[in-house]
């Protein structure tokens, strides 16, 4: 499974009342099995919710119920008499993988759902769930299986001699709350042009660690530009300033940094930042200058052949 | 193991919406992200932290981790639960400690994430 499916099946989150059939038939205590037979026949039913004058649930008859009175030649009896009176019963609030444990715990094939007032809402098959789970997923797929469709082609279809897209973000200084919104941004494009999820994770990594930088150590922030064509990403990050005054130690030592300890407290600082980026590039350059800035360069093949 | 048994090993409870069966093979503790983002195993990792800002889950989206969990009761605020909704982080928390946490987890089966270099 690709990380972009996980990311769709994460999403995926149903209460029973979504899926469940809304329009319920139900049946009284007072009925016959004959008119029950009638009933499950005319609306391609295998089992009905029995409800009091008062309209609550006080029992459930299937198919089995009906056949075995059939057998016996009991089908003048009341559904009364052949009802089931042990209700297993779901919430509309529930979530659907609850309600397929209950399913499989107990073996039923319907419940009766109920509202939080304990009145009858829904009832709900395993086929209603099933159902409700594919239509979902193809709802929700289907708008970025278009994008991905689209973006995917993008250099077939673009005729020039050397096709490439240019993404440019400005990332403020000490903007810790948007903080990796650029990098998001440039993974989501990346997997819907159809990149390997493997070097998708490698380059979002890079271009997070190298956003991070800017808004922890930068002056006035800076910029982050990815290059796409259809072999390679190339990001450049720059700044103009402060500059790193030890490059060597940062590019080489563990543990060297220069974060200030507030920043720390967030989580960031451990002196990895660089290090980490030039393992998850297939190539990177690096410039500064002490007052004049930093200039990060750093490519990823696309294709792992 | 799975998200919705992490809960229940933890006593813990659901931040947000996920898919409960989703399957957590590897934790990993910190206290420092570039950890995570420096030595993750992608998919099936569950971030334990008492980190509860916005870059907690920025850093679970880039490692595409299966989610994170926060100990002590750490709880983030509105605008972090939302970022993770927006990406699709699974968020738990559970008033156990770290190292208490680790440990039932640890005895649940589920492994270190640290991936040897």
């Amino acid at each position: 499974m690709s990380s972009h499916e996980i990311t769709h099946v994460q999403k995926l989150v149903f209460r029973v009342g979504q899926v469940m059939t809304r329009r319920v038939i139900t049946i009284t205590l007072t009925n016959t099995l004959l008119e029950l037979k009638e009933v499950m026949r005319q609306r391609r039913i295998s089992g009905v919710p029995v409800v009091n004058d008062a309209g609550v649930l006080v029992g459930i008859i299937s198919i089995e119920d009906l056949l075995r009175a059939f057998e016996q030649g009991a089908l003048n009896a009341t559904v009364a008499e052949r009802m089931s009176t042990t209700l297993i019963t779901v919430r509309d609030t529930d979530l659907v993988d609850v309600a397929a444990q209950k399913f499989q715990q107990t073996g039923v094939g319907r419940m009766p759902v109920l509202d939080a007032q304990d009145r009858l809402v829904g009832m709900l098959t395993k086929g209603d769930i099933t159902r409700g789970l594919l239509a979902e997923v193809q709802a929700e797929t289907q708008d970025e299986e278009i994008a991905r469709f689209r973006a995917s082609h993008i250099f077939r279809d673009v005729e020039s001699d050397h096709t490439s897209l240019t993404l440019r973000y400005t990332i403020p200084a000490r903007d810790f709350t948007h903080g990796g919104e650029a990098s998001s941004k440039i993974k989501r494009t990346l997997m819907r042009l159809g990149t390997d999820p493997q070097i998708v994770r490698r380059a979002a990594i890079a271009t997070y660690e190298a956003e991070m930088n800017l808004i922890i150590h930068a002056d006035h922030g800076g910029q982050i530009t990815a290059e796409i064509d259809a072999s390679q990403v190339t990001l450049i990050v720059q700044d103009d300033g402060p500059g790193i005054r030890d490059l060597k130690r940062a590019l080489e030592e563990i543990g060297y940094t220069t974060t200030p300890p507030e920043i720390k407290q967030l989580g960031f600082g451990g002196g990895m930042g660089l290090k980490n980026i030039r393992k998850c590039a297939d190539q990177m350059k690096i410039e500064s200058q002490v007052g004049r800035g930093t200039r990060l360069e750093i490519s990823l093949r696309l294709h792992t052949d | 193991m799975r998200l919705g048994q992490v809960i229940q090993v933890l006593s813990g409870h659901a931040l947000n919406e996920f898919n409960h069966a989703r399957e957590v093979e590897y934790g990993f503790e910190t206290a420092l992200l570039s950890d995570v983002l420096a030595h993750a195993k992608p998919h099936t990792t569950l971030i334990i932290t008492e980190i509860v800002n916005p870059q907690v889950i920025r850093t679970a989206e880039m490692v595409d981790a299966v989610g994170v969990l926060f100990v002590k009761n750490k709880t983030p605020d509105a605008g972090t639960l939302r970022l993770a909704n927006e990406v699709g982080i699974p968020l738990i928390v559970t008033r156990l400690g770290m190292f208490e946490t680790c440990g039932k987890l640890y005895a649940a089966g589920v492994q270190p994430a640290r991936s040897s270099e």
